[in-house]
């Protein structure tokens, strides 16, 4: 019956990413050394004509990177990352520009492979776009900055009426000494947006921001600002991809999202690096009270992946809502899941992933909930699932729990499985053909996650998991 | 043993799939007496390897190599028993009064029955490392107690490889002490091979509780079930680490882990750590944990049948106690009485 | 008509689930010894009232009182009413993980000095009583509910039923999926505490099936939250052939 059954099993292909593999030629660019030091960091600065006191930033972080150790006991390896090999800035050289026939054809012929000003006139309030280490692109729509909101190249941002507010807010959440790839964000990090949303604004369509690496054996770090001010409500797409390369790529951009009293924030992401990226990314929220931070996560591509979007519910009545997607395919470990502290009463949080492994993929969830003593009547709901495709992957889920509050409720739940036979004979007994439903199954799987995206980018994650049927019809 | 000198036992109740340290919840090190020219936890080891009998030298400790060694060297009671095929025994040791830190083989042979007793009552340290192979077809049963004890510090260790069509039974009742350490390991190595697995803890005033469950899935059609309750209070502190380990070639396998805490008392820490490991696709794999206070529903219930919510928890407490009387043999049982009258 | 004071006596009763009044000013009075069915369409407050005369805290009093053997209840909590004497059976009984059936059981009967027994006397009694249900006594030793099927949890309500032989038994059924075996169940149980005791009961359901075997003094109609008709037991296959709307229609 068994091996009846395994021959049978529903071949879910590999992400197709075709679309997404492409490079183009690197001439004419700027391009630092590969290898870290304070002379590259000094340079990075230089170029970017900073203050003060981010280049002090800068040199402290690289500190602290030199200093600081990955955990021995736990985490994909990233032996394969040689930093001595990686350059931390590349750039074409070309100017930021608000509109596409500006930018060089090289690149815009990219962003329109990946369909990215298409979206901008149909669906988003406004768009940036970075290649390898600079933006090249960024754009609002008039109405919106109407509203005051702010949505621009964070460099440029440092050096307008929004500095002080940049530098009270930069790496404060997420601290150089917070990991090592921190400290080398810190000390290396490049372009990226900042977001401003003034108090009580609702910005009526999503911002995107599209980060693409192009350059072989170069490293992106990108950081992202966002401050939703009291009673605001945006949703920030982020969308990320890169050509293959034999070499390794690395990804260690930082993301530091401010959530006032009764603000709300979605923030989305479509990750679909090359299977040659080490992604190790760094992503926080800081929720005030009555404020709702919701994430949309879907991890598809790089090598190795380090993921784990955090939450610090601080406010009374707090909220967290994290949907997560994670497919490990041939030659991919990804490590990915979500943190959650939670330090006010009637905090509020609920987590749901998925997670898919095919073809030796290894596909690990973890999280932390964390629930202070100031969190009377705090409420977690965590459940994962995750679903085997074939006995040569792995799937690990790893949720750790600490609780410091009697009046806390906290729940968690999770299963890893197979798709059923009672599923797929029940869908069957309906006159459902058997690759169909295994399809079903699986497309059912990812739905959850899919339902949350905005459409386009729904489509685009259904199409990136395609299932291939054994003997299917035609 | 009785010496001043003390030695750190590092890596103690190891989760095997750890995860961030700054949680702290990973593993832990015990201070014990130092053995004899023994200052450090790793040297241990190699002293130790000789005190195992050879049938049992490739099966971990339960507790982690560290604390097993230690037990293995600090032992002043050592049994080594043999239950022939198709016979039946008991084995029971009562630690605390004259007997404290015990080391202990049992081999349960094919179609033989085991019902290992182990019953912790010390005032001071006392600790335990047991090695059981159930070889085919055989049954054992495992009942531990750790008695509730304002002064006590407890360290368990057990581990077991458990053969094709054989069981293993577990019953572990953790009522508190001053630190409460119980590490258990176990291999589900056999086809259809299975283990039931029911943890009950309580923990009051300072108590400290460790623990740590490790069960890893090898044969076809293996079963675990790992039931976890307990009930904690006051400024109590407590840690479950349960690890179902689903490997490749374990097809058919069914694992699951379950904790129910519920807590009371303000000062309380509950960390609660469980893993699924799974590297084969027919198998199925679940855990769930709820942590928190009785829920205004479950409040209601009871309180429909005349216990207020203050006695709600004494019901869980009450009800731990007299789920350890009924289930362990009557030296346990006369300890219990004695303790509830000491009140 | 009755000379000596009713067991219970609900006056007025208005009753709110957060903001939205459920109840309105209802009154209702049972007799000692007498057997009583609350009917009504789905969503009527049936329940609702059940769990009133209970105390759930999800539902708040805004007027009316209740009084059980004629002192006021009006603000004594759930756990005292239950020693009084009233029981209400759940259509869905909680589970409460870490306390095993027996232990349960042996705590809720310890709690009533009336029941006293000794060890020996409560376990021969909860075994007689776990034969009379076909109850399997391995449920004795699991957990409150844990695991248990839905007939399964039935039957460890009827279980506490006998063992407490409370005056008021307040029973509350689902209207639809009940299966056979569990209606058979409940009939059991309420026969059985009928012989056992001079008990009193309040029966809410609109499914009749369960009512065939039992002798009915009154039955009263809950429709939208009020108490809109009431009779005797003939009503019953009135409300079987009629259904409830003859009274939504008003």
């Amino acid at each position: 019956m068994s091996e009846k059954r395994a021959k049978k099993r529903t071949e879910v292909a590999d992400i197709d990413r075709s679309l997404y593999d492409f490079k183009k030629s690197e001439e004419g660019y700027e391009r630092f050394d590969d290898g870290l030091s304070a002379d590259i960091v000094r340079e990075i600065s230089a170029k970017k004509d900073e203050p003060p006191w981010m280049l002090d930033l800068r040199l402290h972080s690289l500190e602290l990177y030199e200093q600081m150790k990955m955990p021995s006991n736990w985490g994909p390896s990233i032996a394969g990352l040689d930093m001595k090999n990686i350059s931390t800035y590349v750039t074409s050289g070309s100017a930021q520009v608000d509109s596409w026939e500006e930018v060089p054809e090289d690149i815009k012929d990219t962003f329109e492979r990946l369909g990215i000003p298409e979206a901008e006139r149909e669906s988003l309030a406004g768009v940036g776009a970075q290649y390898d280490s600079e933006l090249v692109y960024h754009n609002m729509r008039e109405e919106v900055a109407e509203l005051g909101v702010v949505y621009s190249g964070i460099e440029e941002a440092l050096h307008g009426p929004y500095a002080p507010l940049i530098k009270e807010h930069f790496m404060k959440l997420v601290p150089p000494t917070d990991h090592k790839f921190a400290a080398l964000h810190g000390a290396v990090w490049s372009g990226g947006s900042f977001v401003y949303v003034p108090a009580g604004v609702d910005v009526p369509f999503p911002l995107q921001s599209y980060f693409r690496l192009n350059a072989a054996g170069a490293g992106q770090f990108e950081h992202t600002l966002i401050i939703v001010e009291p009673g605001a409500n945006v949703h920030f797409i982020e969308g990320c991809s890169a050509p293959k390369y034999n070499v390794a790529n690395l990804h260690a951009g930082c993301v530091e999202l401010y959530v006032a009293k009764g603000a709300r924030l979605r923030y989305s992401t479509i990750e679909n690096w090359s299977k040659n990226m080490y992604n190790l990314n760094t992503k926080r929220a800081r929720v005030e009270a009555d404020g709702v931070i919701e994430w949309i996560s879907g991890s598809f591509g790089s090598h190795v992946g380090y993921l784990y979007p955090s939450s610090l519910l601080m406010g009374e009545r707090a909220r967290c809502e994290f949907t997560g997607i994670t497919f490990a395919g041939a030659g991919q470990n990804l490590d990915t899941g979500c943190k959650v502290h939670m330090a006010a009463p009637d905090t509020r949080a609920s987590v749901s992933t998925k997670s898919i492994s095919k073809s030796g993929g290894i596909s690990t969830f973890r999280s932390s909930v964390v629930v202070t003593p100031k969190a009377e009547n705090a409420r977690t709901t965590v459940s994962c699932q995750s679903l085997m495709l074939d006995d040569e992957s792995v799937s690990d889920t790893i949720p750790a729990m600490d609780v410091r509050n009697a009046t806390a409720q906290i729940g968690h739940e999770a299963t890893i499985g197979r798709i059923s036979d009672d599923t797929i004979f029940y869908l069957m007994s309906r006159g459902i053909a058997e690759e169909e439903a295994r399809a079903m199954v699986v497309n059912g799987f990812a739905e959850p996650i899919s339902k949350e995206l905005p459409l386009e980018y729904a489509v685009e994650m259904t199409n990136l998991i395609k299932l291939e049927m054994e003997g299917a019809i035609g | 043993m009785k010496t001043d000198a003390m030695t750190t036992l590092e890596h103690v109740n190891a989760a095997p799939a750890q995860t961030w340290n700054w949680l702290r919840i990973n593993e832990r090190t015990v201070e014990v007496p130092a053995i004899a020219n023994i200052s450090n936890g790793a040297d241990l080891q190699k002293y130790a390897s000789e005190k195992i009998v050879p049938e049992f030298r490739d099966l971990l400790s339960g507790a982690g190599a560290q604390a097993g060694a230690w037990i293995d060297l600090a032992a002043d009671t050592v049994k080594e028993v043999r239950i022939a095929a198709g016979t039946s025994q008991e084995v029971l040791l009562c630690l605390g009064e004259n007997e404290h830190v015990a080391r202990v083989f049992v081999q349960v042979e094919a179609g033989a029955s085991a019902h290992i007793c182990v019953l912790c009552f010390g005032q001071n340290l006392s600790a335990h490392n047991v090695r059981v192979l159930v070889e085919e077809g055989a049954v054992c049963h495992y009942d531990m107690l750790i008695a509730k004890n304002v002064t006590g510090r407890h360290l368990e260790s057990f581990s077991a490889r458990v053969e094709k069509d054989a069981r293993l039974q577990m019953h572990q009742y953790v009522l508190g002490s001053t630190l409460s350490l119980s590490g258990t390991y176990v291999e589900l190595v056999g086809d259809n091979a299975q283990l039931e697995q029911v943890i009950r803890y309580m923990g009051e005033g300072k108590d400290e509780l460790d623990m740590t469950s490790t069960c890893i899935h090898y044969g076809k059609n293996t079963k675990s079930e790992i039931v976890a309750t307990g009930v904690l209070d006051d400024e109590a502190k407590k840690v479950l680490r349960a690890t179902i380990d689903l490997s490749r070639g374990c097809k058919g396998a069914e694992g699951s882990e379950n904790e129910t805490v519920v807590c009371a008392g303000k000062g309380v820490i509950n960390k609660t750590l469980p893993v699924i490991l799974c590297s084969e696709d027919d198998v199925a794999g679940n855990h769930g944990a709820t942590i928190g206070s009785f829920s205004p529903e479950q409040l209601f219930y009871l309180a429909t049948r005349g216990i207020s919510p203050d006695e709600a928890i004494d019901l869980l407490k009450e009800s731990l106690l007299e789920e350890a009387q009924a289930h362990l043999p009557k030296e346990a049982q006369d300890y219990i009485e004695k303790w509830s009258e000491r009140g | 008509m009755a000379i000596s004071k009713p067991l219970i006596d609900i006056t007025n009763v208005t009753a709110l689930a957060g903001e939205k009044e459920i109840l309105h000013n209802v009154s209702l009075a049972l007799d000692a010894g007498t057997c009583h069915v609350l009917m009504g369409p789905n969503g009527a407050g049936k329940s609702t009232l059940g769990h009133v005369i209970m105390a759930d805290p999800e539902y708040t009093l805004s007027s009316g009182s209740i009084a059980f053997e004629g002192k006021d209840i009006t603000d004594m909590p759930t756990y005292k009413r239950a020693l009084a004497g009233i029981f209400l059976s759940f259509q869905a009984p909680v589970e409460v993980p870490g306390v095993p059936l027996y232990s349960f059981l042996r705590t809720i009967c310890a709690a009533r000095p009336e029941l006293k027994m000794t060890a020996r006397q409560f376990r021969k009694h909860v075994h007689e009583l776990a034969d009379e249900l076909e109850m399997d006594e391995a449920y004795l030793t699991r957990d409150l509910g844990v695991g248990f099927s839905g007939g399964e949890k039935k039957k460890v309500e009827m279980l506490q039923l006998l063992l407490l032989q409370p005056k008021l038994a307040i029973l509350d059924e689902t209207d639809s999926g009940l299966d056979v075996d569990a209606l058979s169940v409940v009939s059991k149980g309420i026969d059985a505490y009928r012989k056992s005791c001079d008990g009193t009961l309040l029966i809410i359901t609109h499914n009749t099936r369960i009512l065939e075997r039992v002798s009915v003094d009154r039955v009263h109609v809950m429709v939208d939250g009020r108490l809109v008709d009431e009779g005797n037991a003939s009503l019953i296959s009135r409300i079987d052939a009629h259904g409830f709307e003859a009274y939504t229609q008003e």
